[in-house]
């Protein structure tokens, strides 16, 4: 007999199931009461897709085991699995109780348990199951081993673990998270989201996995589906704050503002921090142009060294806000505050720095500049790298590359023309944006980030086609490269509507303009350039919330805009013609004439409300969302010369070369 | 990321202080901690200056330009930086044939010369006659009698193990511009005041120019003063002044060539000559014993370095000055002379609280051997592993204080050995320097072993914990300054045929190396 569960053990392991299944037929003939037998049968039918058989043979197993027999609970928990496989809820969480009032500590029935709870609409149950499973779990110690391994800087020794985990339980939830989560960090985000769907798919219910797949998306730009994931988790639980947070975050990010205020409501609600919530009311109300809403809420932050110095310099940020003698000086104060966190300390730094340069205090007000920027945690830029990323777009994108390319032009089938606003923040991109965005036929969105995500895609594609780093471009086929496009236009579908033309402003676009030309041959493209003394003040002076990290130091903003003017070079001599540039100064110094320009440019017919920008009720994130709402001055034009001296460095790091091309 | 590994890596750090040891840091972290996204600030008052005579390295300093990917054609010309293969010691010792040794840089290619040397000097301890001066057992001390680089002529040639010599000044900014590439950024103020937490960790630095800046972390290579270490958080000097006397120097430059003004045609026939005696370009230090202290001699691509460390309490500064003048001669006319004083110690707690010290911040012991550079070195590189490996946390400071503590210790004894086994008798300072009965439980035991005991090796290996130095420089600074009992035995042929054979292979290895000045001419040659 131990022989032929041996061969029929072969067949289930060499997957032969229906073979198996005759076998073990046969075998129960002979001994109808033998339980190792049945359970195997079992086991055979359910992988058959027999359910009802399988259910009959565990009923079978279950009556004939003994409640102290050794595995009676594996025995439930086997009739058990059954039932969930069938639906049959109510008898799955019978038997998966039994099993546990049998074995406490049995991991697995404990997560179905979950399981089952949960597609009872049972959440807060399921979940304390949930965490039951997780105490329970026999890779509890191996799990924390790869924890600390990751935390003291060895992920491969983590991932090493991780695979021992899976080798035994092939979709283990913590171990695929774990990998997971290093395969973001290394930039592999797609790998990373198969890992917590193959997890989901085990623990559908698990907040980690998806507040991680959430972040993922996050960073690759793919609003909609990270909204999806929190969207879930505000369903698995309703009353945490945070994920009501994630979720206003993710909806701001997709441009869903409104919704984004409801969500905010909702985190008001389960939170005893609701200043952190008020903070990001402000922004969504300013946003939408809700200026006393707006102000309101910021106001209400002022209380506590949690958001006061980013409230602070969201004040300062609308251009006539009045500030107080006592808010002045309680900016001072945050400066010297050890208990103050570093983000506040350094938005407080940024609003005390604008009010001393209003109140004409210039010597104070750079001193305080100077500590805003380099108090501004994470600003860390590499120059090299920059540089040599600036490098390989230019010999990538060559004269040569388009001609090529250009013989076999896609034939571009789209409506819709994006236009593309590039250059350097505080260079007036908004500006133009909401010129044009006024336009009956051109569609104003927000800071996509569309356009650089699909890059790196493209660049990972460019990496496996060459089997190296060069990012080179020549071994795509047309069909691909349209690909992109498509995919372009597709993904940035959410943030418009049905306009002929619509508008993609993101400033550092400007490396891609050789990206554009491949992918969106037919996009409009406008350099917004200004001088880079004032241009370069203005960036100093901005606390930008993420990104830009080259903005917090007067030699790296030197030398990204001597690395931007290259670039744009470049462009020019390969793609005569392609981009129109747009002087900031000679925009405000005669609109009418430049913006008549700019719709040439488009090759759309000039309309007056385009001059009337400023009545335009659109939404408006970018730091110059309060000055795109009036009419143009020249207000901002001629700040930097209050600083000249200060200046000093950005000049010299800048250098004559640069200097004398805007004289 | 929420959950994430990286989460407790610092946001920022400032490093208080440019220098060498400065930069060295900026480098190492901003490179070894690139994929953390932390911000790196080193201020550094140009008011203040650098001390900036260290010029001398041991081998460890190549890892240093290995781990940042510099090759040497690039930083050497950039810092008119020479080879080093060893340094050698004239007149610390008046025993007959050990009036001078060399201490080289050995590597595994030495291995069964190192064997005849021990073999030679186990014998000469046992009272056999035996040749036991080590100049004559290691390939680098045959490249620096000849004058070579350990740089082969063809990559058959094994690599040797090197140290450099370097303008410390040219060093400082060129490690500058590479830092500021990495992304540290540089700001030239003086920090005014110290402002520390409800738990004493170090906040917010108050600037003049800047404002307040404020870090999680931050390292302290403010020097002597050490400002944030010991000013802010109280760590006191231990003194190593009762093992090393020494605790000032005045250093003096040199150039190769002779700069009297004369006649051009005189110049000219000058200049000629001078190009023909520069045909060589050493490639050692020379650290010789003078009448209270010693000299160093560091040839660099274009000058010399010379400094006379000594001690206060037997000579003061001008007669120290004086002496060193007169032993430089012509070549020193005109020249500046730089004096330094300091208290040889050590803290004992390198990293307290978030504050880690690095360099003259440390402590200073003296400038024998080169050591303080590579301290410094392996300061950095400790601490960036421990701090990483204990996820940002101070789960490993106590590990790190202790290693740190045992190499200075360790290299406290090395350097002592040398002042306690002269055997001058000019002065009261080399008198003293014997009779110091204050020596380390494990200098005893090592000096006592050598004369004493069957078995050095039993000795060395109770205190290897607490020894800086391996075996190989034991014996030979020990064998080198002649530290043996009267021979009473007279050596054998095979002894001499262990000296002759180790020699000649090292002058057959040493053949395949290029010369050190022409080698140099090459690199940079290929600079500019």
């Amino acid at each position: 007999m131990p022989q032929q569960i041996q061969d029929v053990l072969k067949l289930i392991a060499s997957g032969n199931h229906q073979e198996a299944t005759t076998r073990l037929l046969e075998l129960t003939q002979q001994q109808p009461d033998n339980t190792e037998i049945l359970t195997l049968l079992g086991h055979s039918h359910m992988a058959e897709g027999q359910h009802q058989a399988a259910l009959t043979v565990f009923e079978k197993v279950v009556e004939l085991t003994p409640d102290s027999a050794a595995n009676a609970a594996k025995v439930a928990a086997d009739l058990a699995g059954v039932h969930h496989t069938m639906g049959q809820l109510d008898n799955a969480e019978q038997y998966f109780r039994q099993s546990l009032a049998l074995d406490p500590t049995a991991n697995q029935s404990w997560h179905f348990l979950g399981l089952v709870l949960h597609a009872k609409g049972q959440v807060k149950e399921g979940n304390e199951c949930l965490e039951k499973a997780e105490q329970n779990d026999p890779f509890n110690a191996l799990l924390a081993q790869a924890q600390s391994a990751g935390e003291k800087g060895q992920q491969d020794q983590t991932w090493k673990i991780c695979g021992q985990i899976l080798g035994q339980q092939k979709n283990h939830p913590r171990a695929l998270y774990m990998m997971a989560m290093i395969s973001a960090q290394r930039g592999a985000f797609e790998h990373a989201i198969k890992y917590l769907n193959k997890a989901l798919s085990y623990s559908p219910y698990n907040q980690s996995l998806w507040n991680l797949l959430s972040q993922i998306y996050v960073q690759m730009r793919q609003y909609p589906l990270a909204i999806e994931a929190s969207q879930k988790l505000i369903e698995l639980q309703p009353d945490s704050y945070r994920y009501w947070l994630l979720h206003a975050d993710n909806l701001v990010n997709g441009a869903q503002y409104q919704q984004a205020l409801t969500a905010l409501d909702n985190a008001l609600k389960y939170t005893d921090d609701p200043l952190h919530v008020r903070l990001q009311q402000g922004h969504v109300n300013r946003t939408l142009g809700n200026t006393a809403a707006s102000i309101e809420a910021y106001k209400g932050c002022l209380q506590s060294k949690q958001t006061m110095g980013a409230a602070y310099w969201a004040l300062a940020n609308f251009s006539d806000h009045q500030f107080t003698d006592d808010d002045v000086q309680a900016m001072k104060d945050i400066q010297l505050d050890t208990e103050m966190s570093p983000v506040q300390a350094c938005q407080g730094a940024f609003a005390l720095a604008k009010v001393l340069e209003e109140q004409q205090q210039y010597k104070q007000a750079f001193i305080a500049y100077k500590s805003a920027n380099l108090n501004r945690p994470g600003n860390h830029f590499v120059p090299e790298k920059h540089q040599r990323i600036c490098q390989s777009l230019i010999e990538t994108f060559s004269a040569k590359l388009f001609a090529q390319t250009g013989a076999v032009k896609t034939a571009q089938t789209s409506v819709v023309t994006p236009i593309f606003i590039v250059g350097l923040p505080r260079s007036g991109s908004t500006l133009i944006e909401q010129i044009l965005a006024s336009h009956s036929q051109i569609e104003g969105t927000e800071e996509l980030k569309v356009l650089p995500t699909l890059a790196k895609r493209l660049f990972m594609h460019s990496r496996e086609k060459n089997r190296n780093d060069s990012g080179q471009m020549d071994k795509f086929t047309p069909a691909e490269l349209q690909q992109y496009g498509d995919a372009y236009l597709e993904q940035s579908k959410i943030y418009r509507s049905d306009k002929a033309y619509f508008i993609d402003k993101l400033p550092p676009n400007f490396q891609h303009v050789g990206l554009i030309q491949l992918i969106l041959p037919h996009a409009i493209i406008i350099d917004a350039r200004r001088q880079p003394l004032s241009c370069g003040f203005g960036i100093y002076k901005q606390y930008f919330g993420h990104g830009h990290d080259f903005s917090y130091n007067l030699q790296h903003i030197a030398f990204y805009y001597n690395q931007y003017l290259k670039v744009m070079d470049h462009w020019d001599n390969a793609l005569p013609g392609k981009v129109l540039c747009v002087q900031y100064e000679q925009m405000v110094l005669d609109t009418e004439t430049q913006v008549k320009a700019l719709l040439e440019h488009c090759g759309l017919p000039f309309e007056q409300q385009c001059l009337e920008f400023h009545q335009n009720k659109r939404a408006v994130k970018t730091a110059s969302a309060d000055q795109v709402r009036q009419p143009i001055n020249r207000k901002g034009m001629d700040l930097w010369l209050n600083f000249e001296v200060q200046l000093q460095p950005l000049k010299e790091a800048l250098g004559e070369q640069t200097l004398a091309r805007f004289t | 990321m929420q959950g994430g590994f990286k989460a407790k890596a610092p946001r920022k750090i400032i490093i208080v202080g440019g220098g060498t040891s400065g930069w060295m840091t900026a480098n190492l972290m901003a490179h070894q901690w690139r994929q953390y996204g932390i911000g790196i600030t080193l201020i550094e008052s140009a008011r203040i200056g650098t001390i900036g005579v260290g010029e001398g390295s041991t081998p460890f300093l190549k890892a240093f330009f290995d781990t940042l990917g510099i090759a040497e054609q690039t930083w050497m010309p950039a810092c008119n930086a020479s080879y080093k293969c060893g340094i050698s010691f004239p007149d610390w010792s008046t025993v007959p044939g050990h009036h001078s040794y060399f201490h080289p840089f050995y590597c595994h290619l030495d291995n069964p010369q190192t064997r005849q040397f021990f073999a030679n000097c186990d014998d000469r301890r046992s009272g056999i006659d035996a040749p036991a001066l080590p100049d004559d057992y290691f390939i680098s001390s045959v490249l620096a009698q000849q004058q070579q680089a350990p740089i082969g002529q063809n990559d058959d040639a094994q690599p040797l193990d090197y140290g450099y010599h370097f303008d410390a000044e040219l060093l400082g900014q060129f490690l500058k511009q590479h830092a500021l590439g990495l992304g540290v950024e540089h700001i030239d103020d003086t920090v005014t005041k110290v402002h520390q937490d409800s738990e004493g960790n170090i906040a917010i630095l108050e600037t003049n120019e800047h404002g307040p800046l404020r870090a999680d972390f931050f390292v302290d290579c403010s020097g002597f003063s050490g400002i944030l270490i010991q000013q802010t958080l109280g760590e006191k000097l231990i003194s190593s002044r009762e093992h090393l006397f020494n605790d000032s120097a005045v250093a003096i430059q040199t150039p190769f060539k002779d700069s009297d003004a004369k006649s051009d045609i005189e110049n000219q026939a000058q200049n000629h000559q001078n190009q023909q005696n520069q045909q060589k370009i050493p490639s050692h230090t020379v650290s010789k014993a003078l009448k209270h202290g010693w000299v160093w001699h560091i040839p660099l691509n274009n000058r010399f370095g010379n400094g006379y460390v000594y001690s206060a309490d037997y000579i003061n500064k001008d007669e120290a000055e004086q002496e060193l003048r007169a032993l430089l001669g012509e070549s020193a006319v005109g020249q500046k002379a730089l004096h330094l004083h300091w208290q040889p110690g050590r803290i004992s707690q390198h990293w307290k609280n978030n504050c880690v010290a690095i360099g003259l911040s440390q402590g200073f012991l003296e400038p024998l051997e080169a050591p303080m550079l590579f301290l410094t070195q392996r300061s950095i590189e400790n601490f960036i592993k421990d701090f990483t490996e204990g996820g940002f946390s101070n789960r490993h400071r106590q590990r790190f204080n202790d290693q740190i503590n045992n190499i200075i210790d360790g290299t406290r004894d090395y350097l002592q050995a040398h002042y306690k086994l002269n055997s001058r008798t000019d002065s009261q300072y080399w008198i003293d320097n014997r009779e110091n009965k204050k020596l380390s439980e494990p200098l005893n035991a090592l000096l006592d072993g050598w004369l004493n005991a069957t078995h050095f090796d039993q000795v060395l290996g109770k205190y290897e914990d607490q020894l800086s130095y391996l075996k190989t420089s034991w014996y030979c600074l020990i064998a080198g300054k002649g530290y043996f009992n009267p021979a009473d035995k007279p050596a054998q042929p095979s002894h001499q045929q262990r000296q002759q054979q180790a020699l000649s292979a090292s002058q057959k290895t040493a053949a395949d190396y290029f010369d050190h000045y022409r080698y140099l001419q090459q690199l940079h040659a290929n600079h500019s």
